[in-house]
């Protein structure tokens, strides 16, 4: 056969990059290598788009370790994290807009990365960091370190929850009211302004008289400049009093509040037991500082917190709107022990999802204490890391029916089970070879409207699957970026635009 | 040809090697100088400090092309001095090459399976560990001096005539800009064979001395399996795609890769060869790397075809008010060390006429400030490209 009765063999479409099994068995219609190109359409290609820099300040963030979505009150925001190599500080910051950044909002030492969950225009954070196990890596919270809370404002982030008013105050009947005469025990709640209630202090045992009001005085000022409430505790009366004035249940008295924190007096509070129905006796068992942990999530409106630096298979999980309010017997959840850190929680379809390295379980919210939900396993073979968890929009969290996983076999559909075949089945070789101890760097973006998923490496590439023509495993298309710098981290602002991070490398 | 050669460190080595080691009271002895463990000398051999068949002293560029060694023993002599008591017992052990060994086993073999080449030679660092045992608490002084670093050994040249040079090699590059490689002789090293050698590239080291980190490699693959090519960065390695293009012949072309975080100045590069067209280290010159830190936060923007980049490079001087009084205000205010950032902050808890009344004219100054200059950098695309499966 000559050159001239050779039929000719047309490519018609383009479907990305091919790398599993031999490279002889690559489709007609795949690539069996590639770099830095997009989709068009349904079937073309072209370049990728180009980069451009994202902050017009004299001095631009640099050594990007993490971005994350921050949704305020009123604008769609960035919370970056940068680490000076010298001097091995993680410092945060808020970056309002391409000319406005506030911060450094929280530094500290060895913070090389850090959870977040925006929660009502607050931003909580937590730091962690990397640990060796063995020849296993995994990340939990930072030693000796908390969950810290920003009020999107700028000013410096602070420890969320907090101690109770120390010292004393003195209680005697005031002017002419009513009690429910006999032994009480009063004490004050500070409540700060992120709306975090602290335990009941400066209990004060106080026999009523049943014509008389009651008076306060010498109520001292919390030293926590945040506070911006105190709010009056009492318990019913009590028949025979043990002496152990915390040994009762308190309950906020109603109307009777000091609305800042410097008055030392509270007059004339009258009240009868009856009115006495918003229980405060579990702000005794709160924690009053909350440890960081490498994982944060919401679910059902409660923070949920796990892995810490001294408990990898402990999720610290809020009161209902308070996600300062831990309770330290009723709020904890234990992940059965296998030796393995809890890496992601995510909420989908009113189930509470948690996922270790290699294992996927649930709880479901059945109305009592976190303690009390019931485990149900889910996959003991898969499960994700840090940042492994697709966020959507700025949700973080789900698309409209499932998760995008990124698991050691590939990144998986997630709907209550893991879709089999995986979206990245054409691409299982190249996945195969990520380091495993670098998981913690992959992180992943679904962009709806430009239908593509980007996901970060843990070799800096940018691996972008266009889901174009379908989002299954057949009709996804694959192609790795690069850049001349490292990108390892990444975010989506303002509904399409593909924020990167770069750090020194 | 054959002969033998030897490498020299410079007398002054023994000047920056003296440990000094002092009783911190509870039984643990701590180095007082250089503050840290031990003791790393790198690159010691840097300078004219080799000899070929005890000849005149030369640089490691120096040495003819085709240079091979094929056997070579490191020599360390480390003398130690213990101030008092004589009951204190002192231990130093000296690692070079990656070994270990104790204060009197002072030369080792490094002749390993012809593994070593004469770059590896060349970037050999030692380094000197103290170990003190005692529990008695009295103060010790003692110190390492290194007086003789040597490695002396065999070597034949190997018959070339591959002659590589990079082209422009006054030209300053940074990461993403590209250095071109030039081999001006036609013919491989074994006969017969056509080409430049440049096809028988398997690697590119970039070696170069950090002031403050030493000695660092990073090593290009132009062939590395399944992914190829990669990019290993003093020990790490990545899969970034496409930094090197070989083009037979006559010229080899890379990007210069990431790696080299705020460091600036000369790189010495080498290739290696794949054991076909040519064997062992060549080496092709010098480059000057440009720091250019371009990490930062970026956009992906559909409208362009070309990236830019964030190019930290050089410093100014930015004037800024501040009070006169400022230390003792962040000791009091946390908020007033936000006045030191070079970026607008907003001054949220303070009315106008608050800061009339905290910030008197009488109390502020003027003071400069050192400023990375952070301009943008254009830099096209690196190589978008797809290969089509096997076709029929």
């Amino acid at each position: 056969m000559t050159v001239r009765d050779h039929t000719g063999m047309p490519l018609e479409r383009f479907n990305g990059y091919w790398n599993t099994g031999d490279i002889d068995t690559v489709p007609i219609d795949h690539f069996s290598d590639g770099n830095n190109i997009d989709f068009v359409g349904e079937s073309s290609f072209r370049t990728r788009p180009g980069i451009n820099i994202s902050q017009t300040v004299l001095v631009p963030l640099s050594n990007v370790k993490r971005i994350y979505n921050y949704p305020t009150q009123t604008a769609n925001t960035l919370i970056v994290l940068t680490y000076d190599n010298d001097s091995g500080m993680g410092s945060i910051y808020h970056v309002v807009n391409p000319a406005t950044i506030y911060g450094p909002l929280l530094t500290i030492s060895g913070m090389i990365d850090f959870s977040f969950v925006p929660y009502a225009g607050r931003g909580y954070i937590s730091p962690f960091s990397s640990y060796a196990n063995g020849d296993l890596t995994f990340q939990r919270g930072l030693q000796n370190q908390f969950l810290y809370v920003y009020d999107g404002l700028g000013n410096p982030a602070r420890k969320a929850a907090g101690a109770g008013i120390s010292g004393s105050m003195t209680a005697a009947n005031g002017a002419a009211g009513h009690t429910d005469p006999g032994q009480h025990v009063f004490g004050f709640v500070s409540q700060t302004s992120s709306g975090y209630n602290s335990p009941p202090t400066l209990l004060t045992p106080f026999i009523t008289a049943a014509g008389n009001s009651v008076s306060f005085g010498s109520i001292p000022a919390s030293g926590d400049p945040n506070v911006v409430k105190r709010l009056l505790v009492a318990t019913k009366v009590i028949s025979t009093y043990n002496g152990n004035p915390s040994g009762y249940q308190f309950f906020f008295v109603p109307n009777a509040v000091i609305n800042n924190n410097t008055d030392n007096f509270l007059n004339n509070i009258s009240f009868y037991d009856s009115e006495l129905l918003s229980d405060a006796s579990h702000l005794l068992r709160n924690y009053t500082t909350i440890p960081a942990g490498a994982v944060l999530s919401l679910y059902h409106n409660r923070l949920c917190l796990a892995t810490t630096y001294t408990d990898i298979s402990l999720i610290l999980v809020s009161q209902v709107g308070e996600p300062e309010a831990i309770d330290q017997i009723s709020g904890l959840i234990v992940f059965p022990l296998d030796g393995n850190p809890i890496t992601n929680a995510q909420e989908l379809r009113d189930v509470f999802y948690v996922f270790k390295r290699s294992k996927t379980i649930s709880y479901v919210d059945n109305g009592g204490d976190p303690s009390s939900w019931p485990m149900i396993s889910i996959d003991n073979s898969l499960g994700t890391s840090v940042h492994g968890i697709a966020t959507v929009l700025d949700s973080g969290s789900s698309t409209v029916d499932f998760l995008i996983v990124c698991t050691y076999q590939g990144m998986s559909q997630f709907n209550g089970r893991y879709a089999s075949l995986e979206l990245s089945w054409k691409i299982s070789n190249f996945w195969s070879k990520l380091d495993r101890n670098k998981f913690n760097n992959i992180q992943v973006i679904n962009a709806p409207i430009q239908k593509s998923i980007y996901t970060i490496l843990p070799n800096r590439q940018l691996l972008v699957g266009n889901y174009n023509n379908g989002m299954d495993w057949k009709n996804i298309r694959w192609i790795p970026w690069n850049f001349r710098m490292g990108v390892n981290a990444i975010a989506i602002y303002d509904i399409d635009q593909i924020i990167l991070g770069a750090d020194i490398l | 040809m054959a002969g033998t050669f030897e490498i020299d460190a410079p007398p002054n080595l023994s000047n920056i090697s003296t440990l000094h080691w002092v009783n911190n009271g509870f039984g643990l002895w701590t180095l007082i100088y250089p503050f840290v463990d031990n003791l790393a000398i790198n690159t010691p051999f840097s300078g004219n400090t080799w000899s070929l068949d005890g000849g005149s002293p030369i640089s490691f560029f120096s040495l003819p092309a085709g240079f091979t060694p094929l056997t070579a023993i490191a020599q360390v002599n480390v003398s130690s001095v213990f101030s008092a008591p004589p009951a204190l017992v002192a231990h130093f052990t000296v690692s070079i090459g990656g070994f270990t060994f104790p204060l009197d086993q002072i030369s080792l073999n490094l002749a390993l399976a012809g593994t070593i080449t004469a770059l590896d030679l060349q970037n050999l660092a030692i380094i000197i560990n103290g170990i003190c045992n005692s529990n008695i608490n009295q103060i010790l002084n003692a110190d390492a001096q290194v007086s003789i670093a040597q490695v002396v050994g065999t070597y034949a040249i190997q018959q070339s005539s591959f002659s590589p040079a990079i082209q422009n090699p006054t030209v300053p590059v940074r990461t993403g800009n590209k250095v071109v490689i030039n081999s001006t002789v036609v013919g491989g090293i074994n006969n017969g064979q056509s080409g430049t050698g440049l096809d028988g590239v398997a690697q590119i080291r970039l070696n170069y001395t950090h002031p403050i980190k030493g000695a660092q490699v990073i090593t290009l693959l132009t062939y590395s399996g399944n992914q190829d090519p990669s990019l290993i960065i003093n020990g790490v390695q990545y899969y970034w795609q496409d930094l090197i293009f070989v083009k037979k012949p006559p010229t080899l072309w890379f990007y210069l890769p990431p790696g080299f975080g705020d460091y600036t100045g000369p790189v010495i590069v080498t290739l290696i060869g794949n054991g076909i067209q040519f064997s062992g280290s060549v080496g092709v010159g010098i480059i000057n790397v440009i720091s250019s830190d371009g990490s930062g936060i970026y956009t992906l923007d559909k409208t362009k075809t070309s990236d830019t980049l964030y190019f930290r490079s050089g410093y100014t001087t930015d004037l800024r008010q501040i009070m006169s009084s400022f230390v003792e205000e962040i000791d009091n205010d946390d908020n007033n060390m936000y006045s030191m950032l070079s970026y607008p902050r907003r001054i949220l808890e303070l009315s106008d006429s608050d800061l009339d009344e905290d910030y008197e004219q009488e109390l502020l100054m003027m003071i400069g400030a050192l400023r990375i200059v952070v301009v943008s950098l254009s830099v096209e695309i690196p190589s978008p490209f797809i290969k089509t499966s096997f076709l029929p």
